[in-house]
């Protein structure tokens, strides 16, 4: 009957260094055994070399992997991005902003056409006051520089008219309503102030 | 001082220069001066565009007789002053004049008749506020339109003067609108 055979030890088997600490104590010698731990685990190895298992292998091929992977380059400083998407921007910038104050300012220049079309657009104080009177204003806009040049400045001067109008309209019903809230706490009863259409 | 810091303050220094060249630069004709009676303000406002309207309609149904008679019954009416109801309300008058005077210049192709009274009406208006007014559309059309009917009675030198008066009022109104629009 022959004896149990041990399994061979693995190359990088603990057993290997506590041996070797043993025999130096036993020697009375004490130091560094990294060195003969090496040799050891490679004549180990040469004689009969270790597979290793699956798990092992992978992270070992995932490390290998991420070390030799070139280095990237963040997404802005990619050439694709700056020579193409940011001259893209910026001609898209150029249409969409740009080009419609240039017109605007061409609009302010009394060329005739424009101006005509500016006081198409124009909105009067009225609402429809240039709305009948434009066949008229087309003929002089055609004959006098002055009445282009008020075609164009038609719109803004109404504008300015409209909010000097609009304005005195909040103060007063402001006032009021602070003059009737005055006169409610003068009077208990909380009348109206005279004079005021209190039925308003 | 890293680069994101650099360039921030790059961009917000450029924001506060651009906002203050263009404070600065935008020469703005002034807005209208205040009444001291808003209600005067208001309701003038609602009677002239009212009239404005009804001279619409009137255009319309082709009666400018009718149209020119309307804006006269406006314009020599009863009017606030400027004291009272601000710059808008002379504004508002040299605006009715104007359409009136338009009117009168488009129905006759050489002299009006009445030229005398035409350009007495105008020369009272543009008398309005002591001939002391900011620079507006209303006005400076005025101005042209006395050029004009001066032009057709063949005061050559005299319609210049006012056609001078006018271009210089559009000048600086144009700039103000030009320099807001950069």
């Amino acid at each position: 009957m022959s004896e149990p055979t041990t399994p061979p030890r693995g190359v990088i088997d603990d057993a290997w260094e506590q041996e070797l600490t043993a025999g130096q104590e036993a020697a009375g010698e004490h130091g560094d055994l990294e060195a003969d731990l090496a040799m050891l685990h490679l004549l180990r190895h040469a004689r009969a070399p270790e597979v290793l298992g699956d798990e092992a292998l992978e992270e070992v091929l995932e490390q290998l992997k991420e070390a030799s992977a070139p280095a990237s380059t963040a997404w802005w400083r990619r050439r694709l991005v700056r020579w193409v998407a940011v001259p893209a921007c910026a001609g898209l910038a150029v249409v969409l902003f740009v080009r419609p104050g240039a017109e605007d300012r061409e609009t302010v220049a009394t060329s005739s056409a424009q101006a005509e079309r500016a006081a198409k657009e124009a909105a009067p104080l009225a609402g429809s006051a240039t709305t009948a009177a434009a066949p008229a204003r087309r003929r002089a806009t055609a004959a006098k520089p002055y009445e282009q040049q008020f075609a164009a400045l038609e719109r803004d001067a109404r504008a300015s008219l409209r909010d000097a109008v609009v304005k005195s309209r909040s103060r007063a019903r402001h006032e009021w309503l602070a003059s009737l809230g005055t006169h409610s706490k003068r009077e208990p009863n909380g009348g109206t102030p005279p004079g005021r259409g209190g039925a308003r | 001082m890293n680069h994101f810091t650099r360039w921030s303050s790059g961009c917000i220094c450029g924001l506060v220069v651009g906002v203050v060249l263009a404070w600065t630069m935008t020469g703005k004709a002034r807005d209208a001066r205040p009444p001291q009676d808003r209600d005067a303000l208001v309701a003038l406002a609602q009677l002239v565009e009212t009239e404005h309207r009804r001279v619409d309609l009137l255009v319309k149904a082709g009666d400018r007789a009718g149209a020119i008679r309307a804006l006269e019954q406006i314009a020599d009416g009863a009017w606030p002053s400027e004291e009272r109801a601000g710059e808008a309300a002379v504004w508002m008058r040299h605006d009715v004049v104007g359409r009136l005077v338009r009117l009168e210049l488009d129905d006759t192709p050489a002299v009006p008749p009445h030229l005398e009274a035409l350009l007495g009406r105008i020369t009272r208006r543009l008398n309005d506020g002591g001939g002391d007014l900011p620079p507006n559309a209303f006005t400076a059309r005025l101005a042209g339109l006395q050029g004009e009917l001066l032009e057709r009675a063949g005061r050559d030198q005299a319609a210049l003067a006012s056609y001078e008066v006018a271009l210089d009022m559009n000048r600086l109104l144009l700039d103000a609108l030009i320099k807001e629009d950069l």
